[in-house]
């Protein structure tokens, strides 16, 4: 297994939402599916993950309701909402032309 | 260490424990898929979850209700705490009430006296007018009063105030009560209406027709019990009926004087032209937009004009304006404000101490809280904690602080001498209140911060695995501790160099020799009512025959007839010695004005320097005669026997040219204005030859003086009859021995004295507790190196002198600074002492000493307990 990386301050927000742009998720599937997309490289901690879907709720762009998961237990579903979605948009604009720039720039050099 | 929390929100604490408990199964089912057993899978659940309680804490740090749950968590477990150690609990709680009390009782009188505006519309446009003479500001003439009400244009109702004592019957029986002459435009000034009735007519400031009285409201309440009947009713004042025209609202008192009547003030046309007179008090009302300096400059505009006019009257004379609030309580405002500052020293040195007491235990509790912070306390969270906890404590401290400052301020203000204005009224009100809850959080927060900070480095320093810090020598990293000790005894010196110069300055003045011999000495006044005794001779002949019955009364030495005994108040007039040329500059010496009866000398003691005393050749037809004394003699003949020189003073003869008198005596110098005051030029005139307008200038009054065999104040009745006797109506009145009068001379200074002594002796004992404290916890926590120390062969008294040691250099380093703060801070009392400079060599040496000796003791009991440490004890206790 490769050595995992903390994500980087705020990075966490945007993974959320892309994941849950795909489908409303729970908490454990989310935390499961950035491990799993990023081959094990970006680990999830718990004591970020539950912080950051409150905060995300907070600010509107995401919702929750109560729902069976398919593993069959009962578990928090969160949705990507209207709001959400444009906010997602717009930080992942910002993070293309980030890593984009960054790119750039170690090529260059 | 679950904190039970009622306040929680129940639905969205059971919603996130379900998600998290969710969170859980759906790790424990894939982990078991995984091919572990439930056991396992449950465990290794939990090892990836991490700390639950953490991100519970997380999550519930962002609902909105979080914030304020959490302070009053912080309260409860302060209180918690705090419980648990219940007499430093108590100790810090007393420390608090103290200093917060003491701080608002003394603001509270500072709020009354110096910094509350008169209870007037516009209060700062309420001026005071006074006469300037040569650099000193006096009363006003009759003559100038009247010009300048003509002439200015910035100051409107320009109003004479006189504050008589009147002989007032309600009754049969006289009373003497405070009242004050007034122009009718006094009310205008200080914008105030009667509750009854109504103010003076201009009409009533005229000669005949100024028999009306307006009265306070207490009178009303305890003469008339408050019935409308009074308006209309007669009183006798000065025997002579005055009608009750209108009265004033309660603690009605514009000028902090206590006056109790007002009566119309009503000049004949001559007295309106004379300026020599100066005798008034001046108040008026700044016109709209003008300022007090643009005022300064018309008036002195107008002083000018009046000095050209009246070239002799107002020679040297010019017009001085100023806020009446400020030259209200100019005089009080040194002392006041030095209390205030004694009190917020005291303040922060019991603040020293406090946060020393809280450092100590926040030591002990570095264990509780690693755990704290281990369970998921954030470092943010526990330096709130510390905080909330010493703000709490402060908060409670101070409520008691309040019930102090309510019985300190009642104690303050019936205890301060000197009749500071309005200081009766000084009491809790809002703005008080609102000063003890700064100060209050304030030291709550100063108290609490540096526990807080240091709880911060617990984290750096992970003390939960610091089982023990005892070979570690912790001494010098407790810098924290050693600054607050180090500056507690600096603060305590510069407090003790403060109270111990006022004490010298007050031993001083003990021991200051007023110039007479006041043992057995009783004084009081005599008014005659000017209705009747408007005649010389009968005036002299009323006075001569209540003396010569007092003289007979068995017990009394002697009596003698006074204007104005000494430190009894008085007037000056200027003198001219034969010779000098009355326009020439300096050529008057203002001398204060006494005339006496010739057996008064003798009675005082006072020593004669040159010449004779009055005597009965001296009389109203002989050569007039006058007796100086010795400062006046330097002024007026310098390096020349005074005596059989001619001077000139207070009468002038039908041509107008000043009457001459020749001095036929030097007597010893006087401290009569005031003990602080020094000598001032003084003369006597024999009351044989009064000049006819020295009754006018006295009242109609004598001062009786009687000396007595033994203490004769139990006389002072029956000189009360002989005076109702001779002169019917007239009361003998304001009697005190002099002793009294040389205390009550003092009495100011000897009050901040005291209270700033009460206040270092305070200081002295909390700086003790301090550096006691620091010791005994440095001596706890190394007692396990003082013990290797001891085994490895250290002597008792070595580690006696170790101990003393690092007390004794604590001491001396904030000595150093106190008594450079001192030498600074003292400057500022210069004002307040009396032939004491502010850097006393004997005062600091004696002062840094006794603060060094008693730091002395409180280090030596520490280090005798570290001394007396059974080495095998101490490792066992590890």
């Amino acid at each position: 297994m490769a050595e995992s990386i903390d994500l980087l301050q705020g990075t966490l927000d945007l993974l959320i939402l892309k994941i849950l742009a795909l489908e409303p998720s729970h908490g454990w599937a989310i935390a499961h599916r950035i491990q799993q997309i990023s081959s094990n490289v970006l680990q999830v901690g718990q004591g970020s993950l539950y912080p950051a879907l409150h905060r995300l709720e907070k600010q509107g762009w995401i919702t929750s309701e109560w729902s069976i998961s398919s593993a069959g237990r009962r578990a928090k579903f969160y949705a990507l909402s209207k709001e959400g979605r444009k906010h997602m948009d717009r930080e992942l604009n910002e993070w293309k032309r980030y890593s984009a720039a960054i790119a750039a720039i170690l090529q260059h050099t | 260490m679950r904190i039970n929390d009622p306040f929680r929100n129940s639905k969205q604490e059971a919603d996130l424990d379900a998600e998290v408990n969710a969170h859980l199964e759906h790790e424990i089912a894939d982990n078991i898929a995984k091919g572990m057993s439930p056991a396992e899978a449950r465990r290794q659940a939990l090892i990836a979850f991490g700390g639950v309680q953490q991100t519970k804490e997380s999550v519930r740090a962002l609902s909105p209700a979080a914030a304020w749950e959490s302070v009053l968590q912080d309260i409860r477990f302060g209180a918690r705490i705090l419980l648990k150690t219940p007499v430093t609990t108590v100790l810090m709680l007393l420390i608090f009430a103290l200093g917060i009390g003491g701080t608002t009782a003394l603001f509270s009188v500072v709020n009354r006296v110096l910094l509350r505006p008169l209870p007037f519309s516009n209060p700062d446009r309420i001026v005071w007018l006074s006469e300037t003479w040569r650099g000193r500001n006096g009363n006003v003439s009759v003559g100038n009063w009247n010009d300048w009400r003509d002439q200015t244009k910035s100051v409107s109702n320009i109003t004479a105030v006189e504050f008589p004592n009147f002989n007032v019957a309600f009754g049969s029986l006289p009373e003497r009560i405070q009242g004050a002459r007034v122009s009718p435009d006094f009310f205008k000034v200080f914008d105030a209406s009667p509750i009854a009735g109504r103010i003076f007519s201009p009409e009533e400031a005229q000669p005949g027709r100024n028999n009306v009285v307006i009265i306070s409201d207490s009178i009303w309440r305890d003469r008339f019990d408050r019935s409308q009947s009074a308006l209309g009713k007669t009183i006798e004042i000065d025997r002579l009926p005055y009608t009750i025209i209108g009265v004033m609202p309660p603690r009605y008192d514009p000028t902090g004087t206590l006056e109790q009547l007002w009566v119309p003030t009503a000049f004949t046309p001559e007295q309106l032209k004379e300026h020599d007179d100066h005798s008034l008090y001046v108040v008026g009302r700044l016109n709209p937009g003008i300022t007090i300096s643009q005022a300064q400059s018309e008036l002195d505009i107008i002083a000018s004009r009046l000095r050209t006019l009246f070239p002799k009257e107002d020679k040297d004379r010019g017009i001085h304006i100023e806020s009446l609030h400020n030259s209200l309580v100019e005089t009080y405002r040194p002392s006041l404000l030095l209390m205030l500052a004694a009190t917020f020293f005291l303040l922060l040195i019991a603040c020293a101490n406090i946060a020393n007491l809280q450092l100590a235990r926040s030591a002990s509790r570095q264990r509780e809280i690693a755990m704290r912070a281990s369970l998921g306390a954030t470092p943010l969270r526990i330096f709130r904690q510390l905080l909330v906890e010493n703000v709490f404590l402060s908060v409670i401290g101070g409520t008691l602080g309040i019930a102090v400052a309510y019985f300190a301020a009642k104690w303050l203000t019936t205890r301060m001498p000197g009749g500071v204005p309005w200081i009766a009224e000084a009491t809790l009100e809002p703005s008080t209140l609102i000063f003890a809850l700064v100060v209050t959080l304030a030291c709550g927060i100063l108290c609490g911060i540096v526990p807080a900070l240091r709880s911060r480095s617990l984290f750096l320093s992970s003390a939960i695995s610091e089982t023990s810090n005892a070979t570690s020598g912790r001494a010098s990293k407790d810098w924290v501790r050693t600054t607050i000790v180090v500056a507690q005894t600096a603060l305590t010196l510069m407090l003790l160099v403060g109270a111990a110069l006022l004490l010298k300055s007050a031993a001083k003045l003990n021991h200051t020799d007023a110039g007479f011999d006041g043992t057995n000495v009783i004084a009081g006044r005599i008014p005659l009512p000017e209705a009747e005794y408007k005649d010389p001779t009968k005036i002299r002949q009323t006075f001569y025959s209540i003396l010569e019955d007092v003289e007979r009364i068995p017990g009394v030495e002697s009596a003698a007839l006074d204007s104005r005994v000494p430190l009894g108040g008085g007037h000056s007039n200027g003198l001219l010695p034969e010779g000098r040329d009355f326009n020439a500059p300096d050529s008057l010496i203002q001398g204060r004005f006494q005339m006496v009866t010739p057996e008064f000398f003798s009675l005082l003691k006072i020593p004669l320097k040159a010449g004779r005393l009055f005597g009965p050749q001296d009389t109203p037809t002989s050569q007039r005669v006058m007796i100086v004394n010795e400062t006046i003699a330097r002024l007026a003949w310098p390096g020349q026997s005074p005596i059989g020189k001619r001077i000139a003073c207070c009468e002038r003869d039908d041509a107008g040219t000043p009457v001459f008198k020749e001095v036929i005596g030097v007597v010893g110098d006087l401290r009569s204005e005031g003990i602080r005051e020094g000598a001032a030029p003084e003369f006597y005139l024999p009351i044989e030859q009064a000049p006819n307008d020295a009754w006018r200038w006295n009242h109609y009054s004598l001062d009786l003086v009687v000396r007595g065999t033994t203490d004769p104040m139990p006389l002072a009745n029956q000189i009360r009859q002989i005076v109702a006797s001779k002169a019917p109506g007239v009361p003998f009145t304001g009697v005190s021995t002099m002793a009294e009068r040389i205390t009550r001379s003092v009495a100011q200074e000897h009050f901040t004295t005291m209270l700033l002594s009460v206040f270092s002796a305070i200081a002295l004992l909390l700086a003790c507790i301090g550096i006691y404290g620091v010791l005994s916890y440095t001596v706890s926590q190394r007692s396990r190196e003082i013990a290797i120390r001891m085994a490895v062969g250290a002597q008792r008294s070595d580690v006696l002198r170790m101990i003393v040691t690092q007390g004794m250099k604590l001491t001396l380093i904030g000595l150093g600074i106190g008594l450079l703060g001192a030498l600074l801070a003292t400057r500022l009392i210069a004002s307040q002492l009396f032939q004491v400079t502010p850097n006393d060599p004997t005062v600091l040496t004696a002062v840094a000493v006794l603060l060094a000796a008693i730091a002395l003791v409180a280090s030596y009991l520490p280090a005798r307990r570290a001394s007396a440490l059974d080495p095998l004890v101490a490792f066992r206790a590890e």
